[in-house]
């Protein structure tokens, strides 16, 4: 039974992670580089002054038979992930005997079991297995940045104070693992789609940088794109991984394809689709984080008799929603498609961010009645005081 | 339908351009339209000709817009540019909401305290400020300590962004607050050279939650010091900001007149947009997911404003046995329960508090000990950092492997599995004569007979422990001791103990604990580093309720009877501590407070207190005495003459010389063992027919496996959190030859929150004679368990770990909560149908 640790779990379910993030990088770059591994192929061409001459005319499509096997590989590798994470989080309930959720190193753990799984019903639901080429490449690199996100965010939770706790009266609710549970799959999906944007903005940069005059880039991704690694750099590693990290990465990928000759013309198609493949991801975890919301607020009436208390962390939250209600509203009725729609989204998975992991640092936090994961602070579990009565001299 | 030209005109009319503009000039007008309606009725003469006609001054475009182009104000409602920039805004104010610290919303700032407190001059600062002043003041400064304050918060906000941003050397703060993180990776480095042997020991976990919480500690410390610097470096900056704040109410956003208008115009926006087109249009199923969602928008904006209009909040307090009719909403004024927030004219009703419970988590605390230079023991690790487990029927620990020289871990040495737990359990003591080569004592057990003959009580009692049964209703003790003969036992009567009321014992660091008798009005001295304390035992209670607590000193209720009658439940004594400095304390020790974690104010003075059960006032203190031949006698202290022969199956009257409280049949104890020479083979069962409310102690049946000379060997012990064997004491010797010394102690956890707190409720209602209270309902309320009574919900909010018998109950009385909730699983249903179900069902999504 010892081998049904949460901590070992956790570390095995890192390196599942870190094993998929390089195997999707690799196939990644495979997809990339496959239209330059095919032999040359050359004929005979008779020049104007009658010389005959050997010249290359082109390249014979690589056979993409293993390349392929291995990229199939991939929703498997997500699957395995998932599977592991899951049994880490069912092996932590029997440690404490509740929902794991309560503390950092049991709830984000519980968000990447979530990412994983949303990882799988994208694949899908975004058709990526039906993608072939160059725009497979890009599938496999996407799926890459998940698992890359999934591993950097672990590698962080496993140096988190790990002490158990139990549940205060407050938590000792149905909704404690439905609202939470929700939140984190709707969270983590909505990360994803943040980062298919940011990947997305990434490409359109260098493509701006590498050939400008056909390629010109909007203001917003001339400055947007830099501001946001900037951004996100102090952020943790994860931060550094994602934010200025993927950009330098998919900086030697857009110099590699533009060297070989392809000029990213791959690209085209991709952008073309982006708007649609942002937006399916959206449909995926919005109904969770708005279910969450509620949730949240359905418990607190429970609780406090208090459906809506100003709190700083419900109303990060609905600042949160409030972002992606905008980006739905403008889509919808605004008819706002591709670049701009898509900023939304990858500034809304900010607005998460600081909501799940910076909140305690608001000023309004201070008096928050939902620190229950910061270590440090025991829940004032909403004990009621009168003020203080005035000194009758100071 | 054709649009007319003056339609198409207003439609495009509204870009993001004007949207913006117009919602920011109604940002500053919904406050100027607030702040004169509000005015208006207080205003007098003059002044209220001047804010009526400021009134209509500033209503009137609205109406002359609604009157001339009312097209204009419909397609406001329907932009969509107009909505989006309205949502930004409510983000904006939202964000505003969480940048700048929040009033207390049930105890808001009173009106013009701040003002008040701005015009202060330097001629004020001698006069006494007011309360609202002083409120207001609290609210910026935290001078009371409940929390943080503005200043400290906004300071913490801006620091915490600055240092990550690696720019807080622009504060200019001293050098010497400067974070040394040399010097605390200097501190924790003995704590890092043990991490393995700690992770061997007590588990990955343990190492690193140690260590983990010992530098974000030594950090904090610092970080701390220099947070509190910059809240006085720029104090002025903190005040300005204060100030302008509450001007503009930004430490009120959510209830502020502009934040208020966004949400009007949200409903307006939702309303027009979800209904235009016709009720035909939005039944087309295509719609339904649209229009559930926008509904329940609007329910929830309906019933927020309902909310905002007639909700009522505030406590009831409640001791248990008690009833009100009364309550206290937050605003300090008192209600009753009548249909009077109603106006429905309902009956009055009161609540009785018939039972109350707040239930600790219970631990086991594995307590390694450790032998210094010197040979003194001391524990491994600080108190409050001792590994502790909770436990539950099946679980198993596993500590203490040895480490090997490559890094390796070898077998647990010590495992302890929790063969069974019983949460409410009792105490089987039927008595045995000792076998031979077990340890003999005399004993008894005794029950407590009630007028129906029936056993209510029972207890054993051993001749060495000194530990009586108190029997308070008749204000009588019984003690059993051991004699050698008649003559002894005459002997033994004829003294009356001398009275006490328990001991102190003050915990000092040199491990060497000094006690003292407490009698109200004993003085005694201590001497420290310092110089010397003088204490003096002001008052001792065995069951301490509190009534207030008042600048953080305990008001206790007054006792409601004699204390020899009182059954010691909370037993406490209030100290009065004058340092040698003149500065003195008034401090309640509480026999509960075990873990020592009420806050005191001389820190390096710290005191446990036992209550003395026989030596401690009473009415009749009776003696059971047993000589070793098994010889019995019976008498009252005090009274040689009343020693008599006593027998097992007799009845022993209690109080019988009248003093009884309860003045009616005096009550009997019966008799129901006594063995000179008796073991007992304590039986831990769980208790037959309780509930929640019952406060029997915890119980846990443990195996604990260690290596023994032949193989790992396996002890089986009971141990219970209160009334019995509380801890048990294990020697063993590892793997590598290091011997161990453990106590494993099972406590409850009684510093931290409970873990769950329950109230039961009775309704009275008055009946139409309006004579008598009747019993309509009952209702037991937690956390997350509400209870629900003519649109009043009563909910568990306080309890006191001072007063076990206390309850705060939430009170709310808002008739807009049915139209929220409704609202909620309206946008949640709504939301699913837009974007799972119908697009799993039809396996399209909508992508336009």
């Amino acid at each position: 039974m010892e081998f049904f640790e949460y901590r070992r779990l956790l570390e095995m379910t890192k390196f599942a992670a870190m094993a998929s993030t390089l195997v999707a990088f690799v196939t990644a770059f495979g997809w990339f580089l496959l239209p330059r591994l095919g032999r040359k192929t050359s004929g005979v061409v008779t020049t104007p002054e009658g010389a005959q001459m050997n010249v290359t005319t082109g390249r014979e499509p690589r056979d993409p038979g293993l390349l392929l096997t291995v990229s199939r590989l991939l929703p498997w590798l997500a699957g395995l992930c998932f599977l592991i994470n899951f049994t880490a989080q069912t092996a932590r309930y029997f440690e404490v005997m509740h929902w794991p959720a309560q503390t950092m190193y049991e709830v984000i753990p519980l968000g990447t079991t979530a990412g994983f799984l949303s990882c799988i019903v994208l694949y899908f639901v975004l058709g990526l297995q039906k993608t072939r080429g160059v725009a497979r490449g890009f599938s496999d690199l996407f799926l890459g940045v998940i698992f890359l996100g999934g591993w950097l965010t672990l590698v962080s939770v496993l140096k988190l104070d790990p002490t158990g706790r139990a549940l205060p009266p407050a938590l000792q609710s149905y909704w404690f693992s439905t609202h939470i549970t929700a939140y984190m799959f709707g969270y983590f999906t909505l990360f994803i789609a943040t980062a298919a944007a940011w990947l997305l903005f990434c490409f359109k940069f260098w493509r701006g940088v590498l050939d400008g005059q056909n390629h010109p880039m909007t203001k917003l991704t001339k400055w947007g794109v830099p501001a946001f690694a900037l951004v996100s750099a102090p952020f943790g590693g994860m931060g550094l991984g994602l934010g200025p990290g993927l950009l330098l990465a998919t900086g030697l990928m857009a110099f590699a394809s533009q060297r070989v000759g392809s000029n990213l013309a791959w690209f085209d198609r991709w952008e073309q689709g982006a708007d649609r493949f942002t937006w399916l991801i959206f449909v995926v975890g919005f109904p969770f984080l708005t279910a969450g919301l509620i949730q949240g607020g359905l418990w607190a009436q429970e609780a406090w008799a208090l459906y809506w208390g100003w709190d700083s962390k419900e109303v990060s939250a609905l600042i949160s929603w409030l972002f992606y209600v905008v980006y739905l509203h403008l889509r919808y009725v605004a008819g706002w498609r591709g670049e701009k729609g898509m900023w939304i989204l990858a500034f809304g998975g900010l607005s998460i961010y600081i909501t799940f992991q910076l909140f305690g640092y608001l000023p309004a936090s201070q008096s928050s009645l939902h620190r229950y994961t910061d270590m440090s602070v025991v829940p004032a579990e909403g004990m009621m005081a009168p003020p203080p009565e005035a000194p009758t001299n100071y | 339908m054709a649009l007319s030209a003056q339609q198409k005109a207003a439609r495009d009319f509204w870009t993001f351009r004007k949207a913006t503009l117009v919602l920011l000039a109604l940002t500053a007008w919904a406050p100027l339209v607030g702040w004169l309606t509000r005015g208006l009725p207080e205003a007098e003469g003059g002044a209220r000709i001047g804010f009526a006609i400021g009134l209509f001054a500033v209503i009137l475009p609205v109406f002359a817009t609604l009157a001339f182009r009312p097209w204009m104000i419909f397609e406001f409602f329907r932009s969509v540019r107009v909505g989006v920039t309205n949502l930004l805004l409510i983000g904006l104010g939202s964000i505003l909401g969480v940048l700048f610290f929040q009033e207390d919303a049930d105890f808001p700032i009173p009106k013009g305290a701040v003002e008040s407190l701005a015009s202060w001059a330097d001629a004020d600062a001698q006069r006494p400020w007011t309360a609202d002043e002083f409120y207001a003041y609290d609210t910026y400064a935290s001078l009371s300590g409940r929390g943080a304050g503005f200043r400290n918060a906004q300071a913490f906000f801006v620091y915490r962004l600055a240092e990550g941003l690696g720019m807080d050397g622009l504060f200019g703060l001293d050098e010497e607050i400067a974070i040394d993180r040399t010097a605390i990776k200097d501190r924790l480095a003995p704590l890092v050279e043990r991490l393995p042997e700690l992770e061997a020991r007590y588990g990955k976990d343990f190492s690193i939650a140690l260590s983990s919480q010992s530098e974000t500690g030594l950090l904090t410390q610092g970080r701390d010091r220099r947070i509190g610097a910059v809240e006085e470096k720029f104090d002025d900056f903190w005040w300005t900001l204060f100030v302008w704040s509450d001007r503009l109410d930004l430490i009120r956003v959510y209830k502020s007149d502009w934040f208020a208008m966004y949400w009007a115009i949200l409903f307006g926006g939702v309303l027009v947009n979800t209904f235009r087109g016709g009720w035909r249009r939005n039944l087309k199923p295509a719609r339904w997911g649209f229009v559930v969602t926008h509904i329940g928008v609007m329910m929830v904006c309906v019933g927020g404003l309902w909310s905002r209009m007639h909700e009522q909040r505030g406590i009831l307090e409640l001791n248990v046995g008690r009833t009100s009719d009364l309550w206290k909403t937050w605003a300090g004024e008192t209600r009753t329960f009548h249909g009077d927030s109603t106006g429905r004219g309902e009956p009055p009703f009161s609540i009785r508090l018939t039972g109350f419970r707040a239930d600790h988590h219970d631990v086991l605390s594995l307590n390694y000990l450790t032998v210094e230079e010197d040979g003194r023991q001391n524990f491994e690790f600080a108190l409050d950092r001792q590994p502790e487990e909770r436990l539950w029927t099946g679980k198993v620990l596993r500590y203490d492997r040895v480490l090997g020289e490559d890094g390796s871990m070898g077998d647990p040495q010590l495992r302890i599995e929790v063969i069974e737990k019983i949460e409410q359990s009792i105490l089987d003591q039927r008595l045995r004569p000792a076998e031979p080569g077990e340890t003999a004592h005399p004993m008894a057990r005794l029950a407590l007979i009630d007028s129906h003959g029936h056993a209510v009580r029972e207890t054993a009692l051993a001749a060495a422990l000194q530990v009586p049964f108190v029997h308070a209703e008749s204000g009588s003790r019984v003690l059993l001791a051991a004699v050698e003969d008649e003559n002894g036992a005459s002997e033994l009567l004829s003294v009356l103990p001398e009275e006490r009321w328990g001991i102190l014992q003050r915990a000092s660091a040199d491990a060497e604990h000094k006690y003292h008798d407490v009698r109200p009005g004993e003085i005694f001295q201590e001497e420290l580093e310092d110089g010397v304390y003088t204490v003096e035992v002001l008052d001792a209670q065995p069951f301490l309720r509190v009534q207030e607590v008042n600048a953080s000193e305990i008001v206790p209720a007054p006792l409601d009877r004699e204390v020899e009658f009182i059954d010691p439940r909370n037993p406490a004594v209030q100290l009065r501590i004058t340092a040698p400095d003149g500065e003195i304390e008034n401090r309640w020790v509480l026999a509960a407070d075990t873990g020592n974690s009420l806050p005191v104010k001389f820190e390096q003075l710290r005191y446990g207190f036992l209550w003395d059960e026989w030596r401690s006032p009473a009415k009749n203190r009776y003696l059971l005495m047993m000589s070793a031949n098994g010889g019995l006698w019976w008498g009252e202290a005090g009274r040689p003459e009343s020693l008599r022969p006593a027998q097992e199956g007799e009845f022993f009257t209690l109080g019988s010389d009248g003093t009884g409280f309860s003045g009616g049949p005096a009550e009997q104890i019966s008799l129901l063992q006594a063995l000179p020479n008796a073991s007992v083979s304590p039986e831990y069962l769980q208790k037959p027919g309780v509930d929640f409310f019952d406060n029997s102690p915890a119980a846990v049946h443990l195996a604990i496996t260690t290596p023994g000379p032949e193989g790992p060997q396996t002890d089986e012990v009971w141990l219970r959190t209160r009334e019995g064997r509380r801890q048990h004491a294990l020697q063993y010797r590892t793997a590598d030859g290091s011997v161990r010394e453990l106590v494993l102690v099972f406590r409850e956890q009684s510093e931290g929150l409970p873990i769950e707190w329950q109230s039961r409720l009775q309704v009275l209602e008055l009946d139409t004679s309006g004579q008598s209270w009747t019993p309509v309902a009952d209702s037991a309320i937690r956390v997350n368990d509400y209870f629900h009574y003519k649109g009043y919900r009563f909910f568990q909010t306080n309890h006191d770990p001072r007063d076990p018998t206390y309850s705060g109950i939430g009170v709310v009385y808002d008739p807009g909560i049915p139209f929220v909730l409704t609202g909620y699983y309206l946008v949640m249903f709504g939301t699913a149908v837009v974007f799972l179900i119908k697009p799993l069902i039809t396996r399209r999504h909508r992508t336009v």
